[in-house]
Order: C-alpha cells, then sequence, then structure tokens
C-alpha cells in the first residue's frame, strides 16, 4: 500500500490495528511525511467546517418548480407510465424475444437444409408454404409435356 | 468504509426515507417537501462546493430535486436517498462545469483575462459569498470570521481543477466512501486515491494560512 494511500485510510479512521501499527513506524521513521499527515488533517478539519448553503425559501422554490411541472412528468413520479411511452416500453421488451424466436426460426431452416435430402435442400420454405417441389429435370419434362 | 457520518441527522421521530418516498410517489407533496427539507443541507454542499454560490448553484440544486422527482418510480432503494441525490447534484455540476467552460471558449478570449490564462472550471470564489446560509448567532464577529474562513476553503476548493475538486467535495465534503466516490465518477477506487492525494497536497497549499492560524489558536490555548 502507498503512503498516500496509508495516509487518506487513516484519516478515514479506517485502517486496520496492523496497518495502523505499519503507519505509525513510517511516520517516525520518516519525518516529511508526518509533517504532511498533520497537514492533511488540519486541511480535512478545514473541509469538514466548511457548511455551505442555498439562499432561504429554498425549500418553497423547489416545491414551486414542482407544482409548475406538466401532468406527464407527475404521472410519471408516480410510477403510471403515459400511454405513448407505455407502448414504446412494451415494444422494447417484446424485441428481444421477437428477434431471438426469429433467430431460432432461421438456424432451424438452416439446419434442416443442410442435413435433409439434397433434393429437398432448395425445399424447406416450399415445403413450409405447400409449394411442390420441382428439380430443373421435371420442370423440363413438365415443359414437354 | 468513511468513518465520516452521515451527514443529514434523521431523528427516531421523523418518518423514514422509504416513508417519504412512497408518500410522494402517490402524490403526497408535503412528503416531497420533506425529503428537500432534509436534504438541501447536502445537496448544497455539493453543489456550492463545485460551482460556488450563486444563482447557476441555485438551479442546479432545484434541478437536483426536480430530476429526482421526475425519476421517483425508478429509485429503487439501492444506495440511500442520499447518496443518490448527492450523484445526481455532481452529475449535474460536472455538466454545468463543463457548459461553463464551452461558453467562455466561445465568448473570452483568454487573451483578455488580465493573467492571460484563464481556468474555466474555476469556481467564482468572490462576490456571492454573501449569499452563503448564515450560521446560528453567536455574535458578528462568529458570523464574519466564519463567512471569511468559508470564502478562503471555497478559494481553496476554486484552485482545484474539477476533477480533483469533484473527488474532494464527495469524499470530505459529502462523507461518501472510496467507492462510492468512485462509483459516483465512474472511475476506479486508486484514480480516488491518487487524484485525493494530489488534492490534498494543493489544498495544503492555499489553505496554509487559515490551518496555520487555527493550530496557533489551539497551541495557545
Amino acid at each position: 500500500m502507498r503512503d498516500e494511500e496509508r495516509l487518506i485510510r487513516s484519516l478515514d479512521g479506517d485502517l486496520s490495528e496492523s496497518e495502523a501499527n505499519a503507519l505509525r513506524e513510517r511516520l517516525l521513521a520518516d519525518r516529511e511525511l508526518a509533517v504532511r499527515r498533520d497537514v492533511w488533517d488540519s486541511v480535512r478539519e478545514e473541509l469538514d467546517a466548511y457548511r455551505p448553503g442555498f439562499e432561504p425559501g429554498f425549500r418553497d422554490r423547489v416545491m414551486a418548480r414542482v407544482g409548475a411541472l406538466p401532468g406527464e412528468d407527475q404521472h410519471a413520479a408516480r410510477g403510471d407510465q403515459p400511454r405513448m411511452e407505455s407502448l414504446y416500453l412494451h415494444m422494447q421488451r417484446a424485441f428481444p424475444r421477437l428477434a431471438a424466436a426469429c433467430l431460432i426460426g432461421v438456424v432451424a431452416l438452416g439446419i434442416y437444409s443442410l442435413v435433409g435430402d439434397a433434393g429437398l435442400a432448395n425445399s424447406a420454405v416450399e415445403a413450409l408454404l405447400g409449394i411442390p417441389g420441382e428439380t430443373l429435370e421435371t420442370a423440363f419434362a413438365l415443359g414437354n409435356v | 468504509m468513511s468513518s465520516m457520518p452521515e451527514r443529514v441527522p434523521v431523528s427516531d421521530s421523523a418518518p423514514p426515507d422509504e416513508m417519504l418516498v412512497a408518500g410522494a410517489r402517490a402524490g403526497d407533496e408535503r412528503a416531497f417537501a420533506a425529503i428537500v427539507d432534509r436534504y438541501e443541507a447536502r445537496v448544497s454542499a455539493t453543489v456550492v462546493s463545485m460551482l460556488g454560490p450563486g444563482d447557476e448553484a441555485e438551479d442546479v440544486g432545484q434541478e437536483t430535486f426536480i430530476r429526482l422527482y421526475r425519476y421517483l418510480d425508478r429509485y429503487r432503494g439501492d444506495a440511500s436517498l442520499g447518496t443518490y441525490l448527492t450523484r445526481i447534484a455532481m452529475n449535474l455540476s460536472l455538466t454545468a462545469l463543463r457548459k461553463r467552460k464551452r461558453w467562455f471558449a466561445r465568448f473570452v478570449s483568454v487573451e483578455s483575462t488580465p493573467g492571460g490564462e484563464l481556468d474555466h472550471g474555476r469556481v467564482p470564489a468572490g462576490p456571492g459569498l454573501e449569499r452563503l446560509a448564515v450560521d446560528s448567532d453567536d455574535g458578528p464577529l462568529g458570523h464574519l470570521e466564519r463567512k471569511e474562513r468559508r470564502h478562503k476553503v471555497q478559494q481553496a476548493l476554486a484552485d482545484l481543477n474539477p476533477d480533483h475538486r469533484a473527488v474532494v467535495v464527495l469524499r470530505w465534503i459529502d462523507g461518501l466512501s472510496t467507492k462510492e466516490a468512485a462509483a459516483t465518477l465512474g472511475i476506479p477506487e486508486g484514480t480516488v486515491m491518487s487524484r485525493l492525494s494530489r488534492a490534498m497536497d494543493r489544498l495544503a497549499v492555499t489553505l496554509k494560512d487559515e490551518y496555520g492560524s487555527s493550530r496557533g489558536d489551539h497551541d495557545a490555548g
């Protein structure tokens, strides 16, 4: 652990007993570090005493703004979704499921086409739609009828 | 974890945050007003420390609570309400500083400033400090002394660059832990530590007179 981190954690009162002992030894051995720790401690006290604030009446000014908010924001605060936003959220939730289903369908069709009869390679969609499968030969034969 | 106590004391008889949030969600404006009352000091500490006192800080402070109100339904209680508000306040403050920087870049030429240099993220630390909240009445001298001290701290914070200032504000003014500060700023904990140590060395220089005099007081006493 670096000295700076030790100093910060010591100001936080966050060191374990063994870490605090190690720091004490370091401070005894290094006068500069000891001075630095004292100075940081004083700075920390100054910051701790620093209490800036807003002008009086802040709460009333905030509440006036809350009262002037449009209805949709009032609904949102209560957790009521306006209709368009609700539809949008439903679509957002439905889209990943729809996309996953489409992906599974495409993969299934691909596998069916790959592992199935070579003659049917082109007919997965045709079978699905009820279109009779045709090869070049049958088409040619039909053309000669 | 930080040893610094939460800056918003809530008495046993006061309704807990969860109850106030539930009330505000149900449309009870008094519940939301109670939230504003409870966390005004904490939000002002973040915003004024980052931006300096004035209208901009007031706007960002108000906007912090308006954001909370708008997105109350999204608050799940993963972080405490105070930490949640601090995150909103810090993000809005950093956005305001970026806007300020763009505005300066567009309308103010560097050469036109007296020193020829311009720190766009600087907090206006001088006028406007009168707007700081007045503390309890322990006499005009005590008030003036405190005001002067706040002025010095504000100036010292203003001398830090915004990244370092944000870390100091979150860690030692808002009282967040290193982990929470890192999560708020979206940076690793190690970066929080290194920025904090550099900022402390810088503050040690700019606040030297302050802690020097207070030490002298202690020593004399």
